[in-house]
């Protein structure tokens, strides 16, 4: 597993020093320096920020990567169920959650609530027209309470907006709880990869895969999910947040780049 | 001649925000509606992929594509024209889409709402729409 987050770090990561290492989002433009921030206009949706438009003129969170194709490994496929989350780092930020699982596995008790301030909390209310339900962050599961029942573990929880937690993460997470509730033989290779650019407390999103062994349907995705809220500023470096006061210049990656 | 007196139904199903695919996959399933669309029709066209997800059991009640059925159902929300009803399966969740279809864009009326229990999902709501003066 740790192999796994190893190689995928080093491919987001390559391509983040190829423009001298301070942005992701730099490597979708590989003709602009590190200091081209404004060049960032250059493309809609970081413009936008990652805001894509639809004709139904939703706000999509996320973008699909490797052609939609999770990245696990022949050795990595087991019917045998398990999770593993790896340990925190150095500065107390989440590792990759990884698992395979079924329909016996999904959480039969009551939820309970969550008391672990992952890295990045700075935690501030807004107008709940601006953020849905005023709060900014959430203590996000990686691994989602509905597949497998994880509560307050401080190694599959980090800091997501509101955003990210239920416009984002949870859409993809219902494709995958709901398939194994209808097809209860079905089995889920399932990994969340949460995405940090340097010493930045705050998570740029997450790597989502999700591999029914059984089948090709609507449980099978790998797609990258922001962690952003649109209207609101973040800094990734600490977590702080404030309202974006300027609406000429995109909320989203505002605090870019990221590091000292 | 009204193209829209054809007597054929539409069947698909949507979610919250009226997302109907991903990357041209379904959003969800349930055995249930299956079970619904086999006492409404007496046998029901659908898509081949739609067709493979049919249970053995049922799949004499279906036919791939003949244009002989009263009615079409569609995992990934295909509307055959021309339709005169449409039913939508409404998930009652909200998933991840790329496609979407909002009925009353496309001059469908509602005209009425059921609700029944799914296999895999807590509650599935029947919407029943009926043409308006528009055109799809």
């Amino acid at each position: 597993m740790h192999k796994i987050r190893t190689v995928l770090m080093v491919m987001f990561l390559s391509l983040i020093l190829m423009f001298s290492g301070c942005d992701f989002l730099l490597q979708f433009l590989p003709d602009k320096g590190p200091d081209s921030v404004t060049g960032l206009d250059d493309i809609e949706w970081l413009k936008e920020g990652p805001v894509i438009s639809t004709p139904e003129n939703k706000t999509t969170f996320y973008v699909v990567i490797n052609n939609n194709e999770p990245s696990f490994s022949k050795d990595e496929y087991t019917t045998e169920s398990f999770k593993k989350n790896d340990p925190l780092d150095s500065l107390g930020r989440v590792g990759t959650a990884t698992s395979s699982m079924c329909r016996a596995d999904m959480p039969t008790g009551e939820r309970e609530s969550l008391d672990t301030n992952p890295t990045g909390w700075v935690q501030n209310r807004y107008d709940s027209a601006l953020v849905e339900g005023g709060w900014i962050y959430n203590r996000a599961h990686l691994r989602g309470y509905q597949l497998m029942g994880d509560q307050d573990d401080k190694q599959n929880l980090m800091t997501g907006t509101r955003a990210f937690n239920v416009d984002g993460m949870l859409p993809f997470e219902n494709r995958t709880a709901d398939h194994m509730k209808e097809y209860e033989n079905h089995h889920i290779m399932y990994r969340v990869t949460p995405i940090f650019i340097d010493d930045d407390l705050l998570a740029r999103g997450v790597v989502m895969e999700s591999d029914c062994i059984e089948c090709d349907e609507e449980a099978d995705y790998a797609v990258f999910v922001y962690n952003i809220q649109p209207g609101i500023t973040l800094d990734y470096r600490t977590g702080e947040n404030w309202i974006n006061e300027d609406p000429e210049i995109p909320s989203v990656w505002k605090s870019l780049p990221s590091g000292g | 001649m009204n193209d829209y007196n054809s007597n054929m139904t539409s069947l698909i199903a949507l979610d919250d925000d009226n997302g109907k695919s991903f990357l041209g996959k379904r959003l969800s399933s349930d055995r249930e509606i299956i079970n619904k669309i086999v006492t409404m029709f007496p046998e029901t066209d659908t898509d081949e992929r739609s067709y493979s997800h049919i249970r053995e059991e049922q799949k004499m009640k279906f036919r791939i594509r003949s244009g002989e059925c009263p009615a079409f159902w569609s995992e990934t929300g295909e509307i055959q024209k021309p339709s005169d009803t449409l039913i939508v399966f409404r998930w009652n969740r909200r998933y991840a889409a790329d496609e979407y279809y909002n009925p009353a864009e496309h001059g469908w009326e509602l005209v009425s709402a059921e609700d029944f229990p799914g296999h895999s999902h807590e509650k599935i709501t029947m919407e029943t729409y009926r043409k308006s003066n528009s055109t799809i």
